[in-house]
């Protein structure tokens, strides 16, 4: 008989996630906390950098049950409800701007130059891409398209500064977080970019595709499925 | 990296990287028999549908939305997909 669904799985990969645990805070650490003293290390968190600056919310270089939403936060929060930034030696040393900017809200022109050193890892002053650590491959994707001036597939310090200064809505000298966002949704050139992320919802027309399969050989489009087959999207992701 | 035993992974830059570790998972979670497809590096797909980090769909034959799950890990409840699949494959006998 054949078969009325078709299943698809879309990766980056399916892990399925367990359910034994009671809280988003308990799955988190009993996957993580590999010294068991109740919070979550950088080195012990396995799912990427971007992932463990989103959870560290206080940018304390670990992610606790206080990061989680669970009891009291250890920061220190001021009224208004923002943590007061708690700064790790190794946070600014390290090259996470995503976590930086989480944790202080800004960063200022002055931190720049620093930041710039820190992400170039191969030291030939110029990013490439991949150099660009703990955001998303959207976002890098996209900071080189628009700053890279010359075209050389590179950013380089002149470029950054560039950049900075464009995005500095207030010229204060400080580049906040909103400014960046605001930065980022500007970069979207033509009304092509990625649209708010909003899930279709039940009666909705869904989102049409084609895209590779897992052994690169052929393509699979939801449209050849109209008016054949019901279709079971699964999404995962797996770093 | 955890109990299921699945290797340490970088986040992947190029789409080449990315179905690397996509047949990485497909390997540890033993799903390499089901239909796999991978998104372009930009993650245009997965935006159109809001699915980071997991969230289950279905689309129904008319290519509508038939169902919509929450986001994961919590929203990600495959006893609802199934008994969305059923509720749609039972309303496509009855026609």
């Amino acid at each position: 008989m054949r078969s009325a669904l078709a299943l698809l799985t879309l990766a980056t990969a399916l892990c399925a996630q367990g359910n034994k645990y009671s809280s988003p805070w308990e799955l988190l650490r009993g996957e993580h906390d590999k010294n068991h003293d109740g919070k979550v290390s950088a080195k012990e968190y396995t799912r990427g950098e971007v992932r463990f600056g989103r959870l560290d919310r206080n940018g304390d270089g670990f992610i606790t049950e206080s990061d989680m939403g669970g009891g009291r936060s250890g920061g220190g929060r001021r009224a208004g409800g923002r943590a007061a930034p708690q700064l790790s030696a190794e946070l600014k040393a390290g090259r996470c701007l995503s976590r930086l900017l989480a944790a202080q809200g800004e960063l200022a022109a002055t931190e720049l130059d620093q930041w710039f050193t820190n992400l170039d890892e191969d030291k030939n002053g110029k990013l490439a891409a991949k150099e660009i650590t703990c955001v998303s491959n959207v976002w890098r994707k996209q900071a080189v398209r628009v700053l890279d001036k010359n075209d050389d597939g590179h950013i380089d310090l002149a470029e950054a500064k560039s950049g900075f200064t464009l995005a500095d809505k207030d010229q204060n000298g400080r580049l906040s977080t909103a400014e960046m966002g605001r930065s980022r949704r500007g970069r979207q050139r033509g009304g092509g970019g990625r649209a708010a992320q909003r899930a279709p919802t039940v009666g909705e027309v869904a989102p049409g595709f084609t895209l590779k399969t897992l052994d690169g050989k052929s393509e699979v489009s939801l449209a050849s499925f109209k008016n054949k087959k019901a279709v079971a999207l699964i999404f995962g992701s797996y770093t | 990296m955890t109990g299921r035993g699945a290797p340490l992974v970088q986040e992947p830059v190029t789409w080449g990287e990315r179905q690397a570790v996509a047949k990485q998972c497909a390997a540890a979670m033993e799903i390499e028999h089901l239909p796999t497809i991978i998104d372009e590096i930009d993650d245009g797909v997965g935006a159109a549908y809001a699915a980071w980090p997991d969230r289950l769909f279905l689309v129904g034959k008319d290519g509508k939305i038939a169902y919509s799950g929450g986001r994961g890990p919590f929203g990600f409840k495959p006893e609802q997909l199934s008994s969305a699949i059923v509720k749609e494959l039972t309303r496509e006998v009855r026609r």
